[in-house]
């Protein structure tokens, strides 16, 4: 096993580190097959979607429209491409029905500004965890530039987790 | 991998708990008659995205804020009937459905909400893919709220003298 300080890859059994002596013993991961699964993967083994980005001086109309077409509920949003908010439908049936004017302003002064993100790497147990604090359905994953690569849902995560520790699909 | 600790099947889980057990979302009731203006107001003064359209106490119909979008961008829609734009007979389950079921609709049908009727049809409220997670996330708990960003767990420099 890799030692958690240093990296040196020990070999499997090992009680210490033969590099730097840290101790190997009582790391079990706790919990059961589904848990250790979502804390040893990271989210882009669900990450599929590819984001749909706008600038943020689109206009909300064609903003809208976008999601329409696209059949999404949700744009990321960005300046000079790197992520400076998101605009979901729960934006749109806030800020935007209430206030027919708004069609018409650039969709940046009504989107959710600096939106929690996730890189690759992030485990999908860390996905979870902040969705279900936040109460957030999509989440963002952006690269070390915090340009956007991908986006994840909380239906992709119930439905990996329905498939594969489930069996959804049979029977 | 070290040892599994006490064992958590999903689908076990999911096979003994009926959609009845979890906190089901109480949504806006709207009558066919309404607008769907009308529908967003009361969607938004509930902080949910998603109204049910009765007719003589059964659901005829559901609206999502996902439907306001396209009329939105049509002009005018916004004023039109709850019954010229709501989705109609949307698939409901009962309060003893399994939470299975539940999640195979979700999956099989695309869907994100699936309204749910008591023993009289009548409607109980609404179970969406949050009230799922969060109900799965609550059987984990140990494990999902001791996660940091991976970013914080890697020492990025090596430490020391």
């Amino acid at each position: 096993m890799n030692c958690p300080d240093c990296g040196h890859e020990n070999i499997p059994g090992a009680d210490s580190c033969e590099k730097c002596g840290q101790s190997l013993t009582g790391m079990q991961i706790p919990g059961s097959e589904i848990e250790q699964s979502i804390i040893a993967h990271p989210v882009s083994v669900l990450a599929t979607k590819a984001p749909f980005s706008i600038d943020q001086q689109v206009i909300v109309r064609d903003a809208i429209q976008t999601m329409v077409d696209r059949k999404v509920g949700c744009l990321l949003i960005t300046e000079d491409d790197v992520l400076s908010g998101i605009f979901t439908e729960r934006d749109v049936l806030n800020r935007i029905t209430p206030d027919p004017a708004a069609m018409e302003q650039p969709v940046g002064n009504h989107m959710s500004r600096t939106p929690a993100r996730l890189k690759a790497d992030d485990s999908i147990a860390y996905a979870l965890h902040t969705m279900s604090i936040n109460g957030y359905r999509h989440l963002p994953v952006v690269d070390a530039e915090d340009k956007p690569v991908s986006i994840v849902s909380s239906r992709d995560i119930l439905r990996l987790l329905a498939v594969r520790f489930a069996d959804i699909r049979s029977d | 991998m070290a040892d599994s600790g006490p064992q958590f099947d999903l689908r076990e889980l999911l096979t003994t708990t009926v959609v009845g057990e979890l906190t089901l979302t109480q949504v806006p009731i709207l009558s066919p008659d309404a607008t769907a203006a009308e529908a967003a107001a009361a969607m938004r003064a509930v902080c949910h995205g998603s109204a049910l359209i009765c007719d003589a106490g059964r659901i005829v119909g559901i609206i999502t804020e996902r439907d306001l979008l396209g009329l939105l961008v049509d002009d005018s829609k916004v004023e039109s009937p709850l019954s010229a734009v709501m989705t109609t007979a949307p698939q409901t389950l009962t309060q003893s459905a399994l939470l299975f079921d539940a999640v195979r609709l979700m999956d099989q049908g695309g869907y994100r909400r699936l309204p749910v009727v008591d023993a009289d049809d009548k409607p109980a409220g609404i179970v969406d893919v949050k009230t799922v997670v969060n109900f799965l996330v609550e059987q984990m708990a140990a494990t999902v709220y001791n996660q940091a960003e991976n970013s914080l767990l890697t020492v990025r420099q090596r430490e020391g003298a």
